[in-house]
């Protein structure tokens, strides 16, 4: 087992810089179980700054050829790597400590963890960051961490097939980690913050920047996709593409295009009568109500649960972000769930390139930059890797 | 922000150390790099240095042998100078025998020399003394005569041969024992007409 140690926020001043483009940026990571999507930003004068490229595996490991022909098609080259992990396999949860050292928060973040996780602690890899002081209970002298943890036999095979496409990872991260660093910030202010990747789905409570609780939830782009091609008599591939097209639909107030709606008993498109239209998009409806659903109790849980153990405040408004955010329905269900208003916005990064949502994720990755060493947490603590983390 | 890493420390340990390694290899075979460019670039710089030490040296052990020679040349000349140099002295001088035989006709018949001597400028500077005339041979003499007639007789013969510049009667005496007989001891010095 391994801790390497912390982060911690509180400081907006600084973090308004999380997304500066830097002279060379890291190859930003989005990494589920079955599909990686990579982006790379290349702030050239003229032209698309960005690069972007996406993997499916397939099969047992061993495609690092391919992976390698598949970067250097879409011109990204060997170098340092920013991923974040969009999988439901990282464990997170939140941890009142008493105050302390560092050694002593540690050693209370390995007693608390091993009762956390189904396995054994030995094959975790863990991390933990300190909450914001202006997050915590008025009085409350204990210290808030929010740890994660994640098996380590799914990260090692993970840095061993980019090493060998020729890329060093330096930090894995969660969604919510890599799309908070973009956030607006403003102190006081509590915000809902749900990202579809691929593959997960991440739902966050966001205070100044700092993440105060995310879970991951193995509803993604795929799974609903698979949902829709089940039941729809869909192949997989053309069902991503409605799932794709329907997001863009909602977003320019379009109908979903006819030829995604073969298999349908109904018709659908611009030569389907509106009839067809709207049967389409109930069935449609129908069969991701219940993922969707589920999204939206789990973000009501999550702040319930953020207001059990730190200060009560209210979120000011749920952010929707990823390739599912322009999903009416999953609005609907925030706001008449959450009574919070929906604001569907894409994160800065794709205000340089012009990729669609599909690279949100990869795209923030590439922009995070490393925290500032001087950005210490309320309790005076130095953020640092306790066991080799700094040493890069 | 929140900057977890979930990377295990281990492996960014490793990499680390990969890092260094690599660092100090890259920075080691740049000073090899470096070393063999300066060795070669001084083993060219010797090599030229060498061959003009050669040019140099070959031309100077030629120019000694030259000057050697001509050493030898000056010393030869020098000697034969000294050689020229005396052999003029001796026949700018006036020839001894024609002296004697100058002294010998003033000389009465009872009168004759104890001591003579002829002085004559050195060699060396000789001819150059003479020139300025700061150097002039003497006849110097001693003898004894009956009287101070006789004496007289002597210096003006020796006046009127002509070879003198000069005759100088430096002192007549007349010591006890010649007293008895009458004679007198006298000395005079003829310094030699210029040449």
């Amino acid at each position: 087992m391994s801790i390497s140690t912390v982060s911690a926020r509180g400081d907006k001043g600084r973090a308004a810089e999380a997304y500066a483009p830097r002279r060379r940026t890291p190859v930003g990571i989005e990494a589920g179980e079955q599909r990686w999507k990579l982006a790379l930003y290349r702030g050239r004068p003229g032209g698309d700054p960005w690069r972007t490229a996406s993997f499916h595996l397939e099969g047992e490991p061993g495609q690092a050829d391919e992976l390698r022909a598949e970067l250097r098609a879409a011109g990204i080259g060997r170098g340092r790597a920013v991923c974040a992990l969009a999988s439901p396999c990282v464990d997170i949860f939140p941890l009142v400590l008493d105050a302390g050292s560092p050694a002593a928060l540690e050693q209370q973040i390995v007693a608390r963890a091993s009762e956390q996780l189904g396995y054994p602690l030995a094959e975790a890899v863990i991390d933990y960051a300190l909450l914001p002081r202006a997050a915590h209970r008025a009085g409350s002298e204990g210290v808030g961490a929010l740890v994660f943890a994640a098996p380590r036999n799914r990260i090692q095979p993970l840095l061993d097939r980019f090493s060998s496409a020729g890329l060093a990872v330096d930090r894995i991260l969660t969604p919510a980690c890599a799309v908070a660093a973009g956030l607006s910030g403003e102190p006081g202010v509590r915000q809902l913050v749900v990202f579809s990747a691929d593959e997960a789905t991440s739902i966050a409570i966001v205070q100044e920047r700092a993440v105060l609780l995310e879970r991951l939830l193995p509803w993604g782009l795929q799974r609903l996709a698979g949902r829709l091609a089940s039941e729809l008599a869909l192949p997989i591939a053309e069902a991503r593409e409605l799932m794709a097209r329907l997001s863009n639909s909602a977003q320019t107030g379009e109908p979903a295009p006819a030829g995604e709606c073969r298999g349908s008993t109904t018709g659908c498109g611009p030569s389907a009568s509106a009839n067809g239209t709207n049967d389409l998009d109930l069935a449609i409806e129908q069969i991701l109500g219940p993922a969707l659903q589920e999204i939206a109790q789990e973000a009501a849980a999550c702040l319930g649960y953020c207001d059990s153990f730190l200060q009560p405040l209210s979120a000011a408004d749920a952010l929707v972000l990823g390739p599912l955010s322009h999903l009416e329905a999953l609005h609907l269900l925030l706001e008449q769930d959450l009574g919070l208003a929906v604001r569907q916005t894409a994160p800065p990064t794709t205000r340089r390139g012009d990729f669609g949502a599909a690279f949100d994720l990869a795209a923030c990755c590439a922009l995070w930059n490393e925290p500032d060493g001087r950005e210490a947490e309320a309790g005076g603590r130095a953020p640092g890797r306790r066991d080799g983390g700094e040493d890069r | 922000m929140t900057a977890i890493n979930l990377v295990p420390p281990e492996v960014l340990r490793e990499r680390a150390v990969r890092a260094r390694l690599r660092t100090w290899a890259t920075r080691l075979a740049a000073m090899l790099l470096a070393l063999l460019v300066l060795h070669a670039g001084l083993s060219r710089f010797a090599a030229g240095s060498d061959r003009e030490y050669r040019q140099w040296n070959g031309r100077y052990v030629a120019l000694r042998g030259a000057v050697g020679s001509a050493e030898a040349l000056v010393q030869e000349r020098d000697a034969l100078l000294a050689r020229r140099g005396a052999i003029r002295t001796i026949s700018a001088g006036e020839p001894t025998a024609l002296l004697l035989d100058l002294l010998g006709r003033a000389l009465t018949p009872a009168s004759h020399v104890t001591f003579l001597s002829i002085e004559r400028c050195p060699p060396a500077g000789g001819e150059k003394d003479q020139a300025r005339g700061a150097c002039r041979g003497a006849l110097r003499l001693r003898g004894k005569a009956s009287g101070h007639r006789e004496v007289g007789e002597i210096i003006r013969a020796l006046r009127e041969s002509g070879a003198f510049r000069e005759v100088l009667l430096i002192g007549v005496s007349e010591p006890m024992a010649a007293e008895a007989a009458g004679g007198v001891e006298f000395e005079v010095v003829c310094n030699l007409a210029a040449d």
